[in-house]
């Protein structure tokens, strides 16, 4: 299976802001601190710190002595980061929660937790945590080998001769 | 795509390419015996459940109202029916059917909207149509369309024929809606059209027993619509392109791809059991935890891609 997000290395930067721009996207004026996930490299614990403060319940926190090794040409720590993004919608204020683990300066998985209260932003929360994690691509069928293939019916033939007529006249 | 061992037959009925697979050995008595029940009960079920046949039982139904008698095999369709309308909040609907031939979705593929189309609603299910006892109620003449499930009780009507031969092993595919069965359940390999790049995939699935059901809007469409269509609203949901359901019988299996484009998931898991993946514009996908699939992403490689299982 392969559906770990795994963006191209170097890429970490510009990941993480695609997936703090999606969380803006969601908020109808998102205020969500990018600050917070931003890099420094000298003063990484306590920017990790700052995040945890801001998040109570954050105990999956993979920081503190036995934290991993930063890669040498990452600006970021590896591990988990959890934040909690605060927006306020026309319908009044809201959170949503973004958890993003890193190694080597890459988000490897993500997670949003919806915290929405308002019954549209619930709805539009929950539809970017099922949306914005996997985007696909089409692969030719050279290249995979299966035994099936699943898509849409053939279309029965009287419908594909009708359109052709249609189209036929609408050139006509 | 690997070949497979056992006896394939192919032919095109109802409008649909089939592709029964049988790998349990058999008498090549036994199986010409069963193909030809299977081709009857295919004729048996078109003539029962197709609008587009002057001749059905739907189009008898269409004439008046009046009571008819139900088919024997009518009822768990109906009930299926029956639970995505009250889920739907009645966005679907058998009674779809007179919608859709004024939307030029007819028999003579007119595919051009009537113009009665503005006007008409579909009639309420369960108040213009009721059934008890074998006996179907209509209290006006009514369209009755099991477009979004009828393919899928078919290839179980036909996976029960074959099961009744004798055979553990086979799979019944009505063009992507299929169902399957092996005796230590070997995955069959099965490829997700790319509804934008029918030469495509965008991911394997691993059916090691059940169905698998599709659909898409993409083939059959015209004007603004497709064959998918809302009943409240009138239109065909257009950010959805394609669907894919795991389940155990195809009949739940296809009615619930369709359900998808008109009902959120959670609300159907509340009466059914499936596994889902739905694919939306721009390739964006969501699925429930255990689809079993392989989806190919930007930062798939191509060493992940496995050699066709062949199931013996």
């Amino acid at each position: 299976m392969s559906e770990d997000i795994t963006p191209p290395n170097q890429s970490g930067n510009k990941t993480m802001g695609f997936v703090i721009l999606g969380v803006l996207a969601v908020a109808a004026i998102g205020v969500l601190a990018y600050d917070q996930l931003k890099p420094a490299a000298s003063t990484e614990m306590e920017q990790v710190e700052t995040v945890e403060a801001n998040q109570p319940s954050t105990a999956e926190q993979n920081m503190g002595a036995d934290a991993p090794e930063m890669a040498a040409d990452s600006k970021y720590q590896d591990g988990e980061y959890t934040v909690m993004g605060e927006y306020t919608s026309p319908g009044g204020p809201e959170e949503i929660e973004v958890t993003v683990q890193l190694e080597n300066g890459v988000i490897v998985d993500s997670e949003v937790v919806p915290q929405a209260t308002a019954p549209i932003s619930v709805k539009m929360q929950n539809d970017f945590e099922s949306g914005y994690e996997e985007q696909v691509i089409g692969k030719s069928l050279d290249e995979v080998q299966v035994s099936k293939v699943a898509g849409s019916s053939l279309t029965p033939k009287g419908f594909n001769d009708a359109l052709e007529k249609i189209k036929q006249e609408a050139r006509a | 795509m690997a070949s497979l061992l056992g006896r394939q037959f192919s032919f095109e009925a109802i409008g649909t390419q089939w592709t029964l697979d049988i790998w349990t050995n058999t008498e090549e008595s036994a199986l010409q015996e069963l193909l030809q029940s299977v081709h009857q009960r295919i004729e048996q079920f078109d003539q029962r459940y197709s609008r587009f046949r002057a001749d059905s039982w739907v189009s008898e139904v269409a004439a008046a109202a009046g009571s008819y008698a139900l088919p024997v095999d009518a009822e768990p369709l109906l009930h299926v029916y029956d639970e995505l309308f009250r889920l739907s909040d009645g966005s679907i609907t058998p009674l779809i059917g007179g919608l859709l031939e004024q939307a030029g979705y007819d028999a003579e593929y007119s595919l051009a909207e009537k113009s009665g189309f503005a006007e008409q609603i579909a009639p309420k299910w369960q108040q213009a149509v009721t059934y008890a006892d074998g006996q179907l109620q209509v209290s006006e003449p009514v369209v009755l369309d099991f477009g979004a499930a009828g393919k899928g009780y078919l290839v179980d009507q036909i996976s029960e024929l074959l099961e009744a031969a004798g055979i553990t092993q086979y799979c019944v595919d009505a063009s992507g809606d299929m169902r399957y069965r092996h005796p230590r359940q070997v995955p069959l390999r099965v490829g997700l059209e790319n509804p934008f790049a029918q030469q495509q995939v965008i991911g394997v699935v691993e059916l090691t027993e059940g169905s698998l059901c599709a659909s898409s809007g993409n083939r059959r469409r015209w004007g603004t619509h497709h064959h998918i269509m809302d009943a409240q609203t009138k239109r065909s949901p257009e950010d959805i392109a394609a669907t894919w359901v795991v389940a155990p019988r195809a009949l739940e299996a296809d009615a619930l791809a369709t359900a998808l484009y008109l009902v959120s998931p959670d609300i159907l898991e509340q009466a059914f059991s499936f596994e889902y993946l739905i694919l939306y514009d721009g390739y964006r996908v969501q699925r429930s935890d255990d689809f079993p699939v392989e989806l190919f992403t930007a930062s798939s490689r191509p060493h992940e891609t496995q050699k066709g299982e062949i199931p013996a």
